[in-house]
């Protein structure tokens, strides 16, 4: 029974997030809202539940088995790909370049108008 | 019972069809490993190419694989969800940092989701292409799971999720010379956040707080990226 309960939590979770996400017809993915909702729980009860850390560091091991039917798709499906790779690849580059930057830039330039020291070394175990 | 019985009742379940993607997904992995991880071998891909044969050679249809094989879908959403248990683990650093974070998290994710549309639609890339790009950024699934909500391709954005990992990481280095004042914390929050799971992977590889930071940004990126992603097409309708 025991090892049943972190499962149990997060499919509640995702169920819990799915109706809310239905209920107020948000544009959002159910699981998303139920992630949120774990992480409140996690931080209301203030520890966590034995074998929950298990359970989701082997879903997290094996998520990229769970794109393997999409890669098939894809492959099946692969004329749009085929004519639009060059603008595609040249989109995703030049993107990708924007936010690394632009995200660098802006952690830097609050972090450093709070001037926080750098000691955050010892936390990030 | 004859043979092509015993066959028809198997190849309706999912039963033959999960067990042919784990098996090819364990040969791909095996073949990345012999090619010393190329990066041009990702398992996924190598997996999904062999299937792709395999039905080709067998004569059965796409459609009968993509049913087989919905319970690998169905473990996207508890996926997800475990997203939060990193999170938790990392509350403090969180609670310690939340201004920098909070704040390079709304930019980065805008960024990533306003430049890749504004750019696909300078190219003239059609509807699809440019919201199944949308959500590049986001942790696969998520990304997926969004680009099917908004009308795009889930299979086209997982192409478009991995290739966004691997351009990341090859722009680590060309970036970190270009931002001489960036310090590891920025940098791996940074390479979380723009190039997901496989940012983060190089982000450890960098250094142990770039790793960390990079973890962190995924998992808040996945939700900012949900969150964001339908209001931004909304704006460029």
């Amino acid at each position: 029974m025991s090892a049943l309960q972190p499962l149990a939590l997060l499919l509640v979770c995702q169920l819990g997030g799915e109706l809310i996400v239905r209920i107020l017809a948000a544009p959002l993915p159910g699981a998303v809202v139920g992630c949120a909702m774990l992480f409140a729980l996690l931080l209301v009860r203030g520890r966590m539940p034995r074998g929950l850390k298990t359970i989701a560091e082997g879903l997290l091991r094996y998520l990229p088995v769970m794109f393997v039917p999409a890669g098939v798709g894809v492959m099946s499906d692969a004329q749009h790909l085929r004519d639009e790779w060059g603008a595609l690849l040249v989109t995703l580059v030049l993107s990708t370049a924007i936010t690394i930057a632009a995200t660098v830039w802006s952690f830097g330039a609050v972090a450093r108008l709070v001037s926080q020291p750098h000691e955050t070394d010892h936390e990030a175990r | 019972m004859r043979h092509a019985d015993v066959w028809g009742a198997l190849l309706a379940s999912p039963l033959p069809w999960l067990t042919a993607t784990v098996a090819a997904f364990l040969l791909a992995q095996e073949f990345h490993k012999r090619c010393g991880g190329h990066p041009l071998t990702q398992p996924v891909a190598v997996a999904a190419v062999m299937l792709v044969v395999f039905l080709l050679a067998t004569g059965f249809p796409v459609e009968a694989y993509t049913q087989g094989t919905a319970p690998l879908r169905f473990l996207l959403g508890p996926a997800t969800v475990a997203l939060a248990i990193p999170l938790y683990e990392r509350r403090r650093l969180i609670a310690h940092t939340w201004l920098p974070l909070g704040a390079s998290l709304v930019v980065g994710c805008l960024v990533a989701v306003v430049s890749v549309v504004c750019l696909a639609r300078l190219f003239g890339l059609s509807n699809t292409m440019i919201l199944s790009l949308a959500p590049k950024s986001a942790t696969m699934p998520i990304a997926m799971e969004v680009s099917q909500q908004t009308g795009g391709l889930p299979s086209l954005t997982m192409v478009f999720v991995m290739a966004t990992g691997v351009v990341g990481t090859a722009l680590l280095g060309p970036l970190h010379r270009r931002l001489p004042r960036a310090d590891y914390r920025g940098l791996g929050f940074a390479l979380g956040l723009a190039a997901h799971g496989i940012g983060v992977g190089r982000a450890f590889q960098m250094n142990p707080v770039a790793g960390v930071f990079a973890g962190l940004a995924m998992a808040l990126n996945g939700i900012a990226t949900a969150v964001l992603t339908p209001m931004i097409l909304t704006l460029f309708r």
